[in-house]
């Protein structure tokens, strides 16, 4: 048989070559791969009329303790609350010993932990408060979270309940922007597409844009670029005509040139020196931040007096007792939190440029303390770090955060866009604080979600919590444990937040366990289906 | 529409894609192989008989324990995990006679069930394309030496390493953790399979249409075809003069050498000729003028599509 005659498929039966090394596989594999996992549907968006809305997730790993900033513990009452000795929002100094309490202050009519009275800095390079977070905050809290292993507690934030589409593709499969999906290097993240769409995880580097946008970036030699660009129109003609000669043979293959089209327009357009961009996002973020962290300002309740260790426990970072003078020199210059300044530039880029409707980031915790005369970071998983200890640093790195959110939002609104975009904050569970003030565990009976969109009027906190019930019995007292809602007859699930969050993309919800919180009237205005936030 | 290279592995990490002899050692289809036999997923003869193939195997080795095809509660299984089970599932070792092309068969039986669930979501057309490891055999059939390769040769490979093979995220694709088509476990965050692989594990990235992909192939077919030897070793394969400018017959022998199965159509053609006309009156040498006709090739639909 003449090889020049064959069909195509034929070569594949007639090569039968086996490797013997599962990735390299015979050419049968290799087809059959090609034939169950190659399907291109349409986009959603064309089948079913779906516009979704812009999803960022940021999700901080390790989960971290969220009731000095975005868990909010008795927003609208605070009969009967009982306090536990690891949870706290400012310091208690009596003789020879110090503690920590649970205070709030009223912001837009709601009572939020001491944080809030605090301003943080401006893009501008004045300051700012941060009652604007509140104006579009919906947080749900007392979620029931069904495991409580790290791992497996991160892949519920991307799949939860075994949904057959993950929340990072609830959008993007609904969308045209020419990156489904973005990952910041998140160990768990998932991208479970309906449409057969594929994310791109850019692992953390000194220019993540580049990665990102590699893509297209063109890199050729000028002189081929020269011949290139003079031909462009009989090259694109050409292209054109073997396309249509593509579709006809196959109609999917519409799909094929709208994505060269939109590559194409992007690697025309091109993006500019990325570099200096990139530069100058990192330095806007880096800035905030460096700037919240300033250990001289005045945080009246927080650093305004010295925090002595006494050796114990009740001194502890990590399970290292901390010795010294004042806890208060642990937040220095050199100060960060890892990777904040980072993935929000990415995230603003990718957003402002309608480059993906679906990113989801990865900041972390504090790094560079000073510990003991040497330098440490601050795990998120706080089991063996004590209420002192905690409670001054998660109130510096939540000025970061917040003021990094306020900066992006304010971005967003510039752009018009902020209606369109919903941002989801948490962990991947919950802390239940120990009684003892050592630490916190893992509060997966009783997690939250702070989510911020323009279209939502807040601030609304939904999901019930119980006053004095523990997870175990070293954590009793009002902490966030997940009690049952009147119209659920159960705690929050993650059912719930699932559905809540499609609802808000305006994308059906990836699970059928539950139904969105929320609904919307005819006017387009969001309100509640269930009972504001109670403790029990 | 594209023709196949020959895969040679020599190791994972570094594939040496060197041309094999095509008829060398293998049994030659009967020709009644290729005759149409209509199938039930639309994709041509060969695949109807392997599908046909695959339904016997699993009733004959796997309904048993896992239920008739059509019930089967191992739907969607790939064949890399009906190998792995085979070697670990203790009632399943007898199945260890049969070949990686009988558990390929039996995995495509599996999977054709799948692939008209998902259709029911809403979508009216199958697209069928290329993954990363096709998608480079077949540059690397059109683009690099038979014989003899030199360093410019190499030079086509690493970009065709750097730009397809490296980015599983664009075309799919099975990989593992430690495969430089992954980075930081992209290929755990996509597709089928859970978070986080372990050494041994594989993960399934859908190949699929988007931006990214054609981003990348675009960058690839430029880069390659920059490279002049890239023009002289197609031309030398489709056995055309690239000394001589393109004209419609010679235009019509390349694009029936890589584009097989589609008789080239006139349209087309004649476009392609204004192309190299275009070039040649911009004082461009028939080098170039095939170059940028390559370069409309490699990078139209029908290098994705299967």
């Amino acid at each position: 048989m003449d090889p020049k005659n064959l069909k195509r498929r034929d070569f594949l039966s007639l090569m039968g070559l086996s490797t013997g090394l599962p990735l390299l596989q015979s050419p049968l594999q290799v087809l059959i791969e090609a034939i169950v996992l190659g399907a291109q549907q349409k986009a959603m968006a064309q089948s079913l009329g779906i516009s979704p809305r812009k999803y960022l997730h940021i999700l901080q790993q390790g989960a971290p303790p969220r009731w000095t900033f975005d868990l909010f513990l008795t927003p609208y009452s605070s009969t009967g609350f009982v306090p536990n000795a690891q949870l706290g929002t400012t310091y208690v100094h009596s003789s020879g010993s110090t503690s920590v309490a649970y205070t709030t202050t009223v912001k837009k009519n709601i009572n939020v932990p001491a944080l809030w009275q605090f301003n943080v800095p401006a893009a501008n390079g004045g300051t700012r408060n941060m009652d604007p977070l509140l104006d579009n905050l919906l947080q749900l809290r007392g979620i029931e979270v069904g495991n409580p292993d790290h791992g497996a507690a991160q892949e519920l934030q991307f799949v939860p309940l075994g949904a057959a589409q993950s929340m990072s593709a609830l959008s993007a499969d609904a969308s045209n922007a020419p990156i489904p999906g973005v990952n910041l290097s998140l160990d768990q993240y998932q991208f479970k597409s309906k449409a057969a769409k594929a994310a791109i995880t850019v692992p953390n580097g000194s220019n993540m844009l580049s990665t990102l946008l590699s893509p297209f970036v063109r890199t050729n030699s000028s002189s081929f670029e020269v011949k290139r660009k003079a031909l462009g129109p009989a090259l694109d003609a050409s292209i054109a005509l073997l396309n249509q000669a593509a579709e006809a043979q196959n109609a999917g293959a519409a799909s094929l040139t709208t994505s060269a089209k939109a590559a194409s327009d992007l690697l025309s357009k091109g993006f500019g020196d990325l570099n200096s961009i990139w530069t100058n996002l990192y330095n806007k973020y880096n800035s905030l931040a460096t700037r919240s962290l300033d250990p001289t300002q005045s945080l009246p309740g927080i650093n305004d007096q010295v925090i002595t260790p006494d050796g114990s426990t009740l001194f502890q970072i990590d399970g290292t007792l901390i010795t010294g003078n004042d806890l208060r020199g642990m937040i220095t210059t050199s100060t960060r939190v890892s990777r904040l300044a980072e993935h929000f530039a990415v995230a603003e880029y990718v957003l402002l440029n309608n480059l993906s409707d679906s990113i989801s980031i990865g900041p972390g915790s504090l790094s560079g303390l000073t510990v003991n005369n040497s330098s440490q970071g601050l795990g998120a998983d706080e089991h063996t770090t004590s209420a002192n200890v905690s409670l001054i640093l998660n109130s510096y790195m939540n000025l970061a955060y917040a003021a990094c959110l306020l900066e992006l939002i304010d971005q967003l609104k510039a752009k018009n866009i902020f209606n369109e975009t919903v941002i989801v904050m948490g962990g991947e569970f919950g802390r239940s604080p120990r009684k003892d003030a050592t630490g916190s565990d893992h509060g997966y009976l009783g997690s939250s979600s702070s989510i911020y969109c323009g279209a939502l009027s807040g601030p609304l906190v939904l999901g019930n919590i119980y006053n004095l019930k523990g997870q175990s019995d070293a954590d009793a007292g009002t902490w966030g444990r997940g009690a049952p809602v009147n119209e659920l007859g159960r705690a929050l699930n993650q059912g719930d937040w699932a559905s809540t969050i499609a609802f808000l993309l305006r994308v059906p919800s990836p699970t059928t366990a539950a139904t969105s919180l929320l609904t919307s009237a005819t006017d387009g205005s969001i309100s509640s289906l269930i009972e504001k936030a109670r403790q029990v | 529409m594209k023709s196949i290279a020959c895969v040679t592995a020599t190791g994972f990490l570094t594939l040496s894609y060197n041309a094999c002899s095509k008829l060398n050692g293998f049994n030659v289809l009967d020709s009644a192989d290729t005759s149409s036999l209509g199938s039930s997923i639309g994709e041509g003869p060969l695949a109807a008989n392997q599908l046909a193939a695959g339904k016997d195997l699993y009733e004959k080795n796997c309904a048993l324990c896992h239920g008739t095809l059509a019930v089967s509660t191992k739907l969607g299984k790939s064949a890399f995990e009906i190998t792995q089970a085979i070697a670990t599932v203790p009632s399943m070792t007898s199945l260890q006679s049969l070949t990686s092309e009988q558990v390929a068969q039996i995995a495509l039986a599996l999977n054709t069930n799948i692939l008209s669930l998902r259709n029911d979501a809403g979508a009216s057309t199958r697209l069928l394309i290329s993954n990363r490891y096709l998608l480079a055999s077949q540059l690397n059939e059109l683009f690099v030496a038979s014989s003899n390769l030199d360093s410019n040769d190499t030079s086509i490979q690493t970009t065709i390493n750097s730009l397809i093979m490296n980015h599983a995220e664009g075309f799919g694709g099975n990989c593992s953790r430690n495969d430089p088509g992954c980075v930081a476990n992209p290929c755990a965050n996509n597709g089928t399979c859970r978070g986080k692989l372990n050494s041994s594990e594989n993960a399934e990235v859908n190949p699929s249409s988007s931006p990214v992909r054609k981003g990348y192939l675009i960058q690839a077919c430029e880069k390659i075809l920059t490279i002049d030897k890239s023009v002289g070793n197609l031309g030398l394969k489709a056995s055309i003069d690239i000394t001589q400018s393109p004209d419609l017959s010679t235009l019509n022998s390349l694009a029936l050498f890589v584009f097989r199965e589609l008789p080239p159509d006139s349209s087309v053609i004649n476009q392609l000729l204004t192309l190299a006309t275009t070039a040649k009156s911009g004082g461009m040498a028939p080098l170039d003028q095939w170059r940028f006709v390559m370069l409309a090739l490699c990078q139209s639909s029908s290098m994705d599509l299967l």
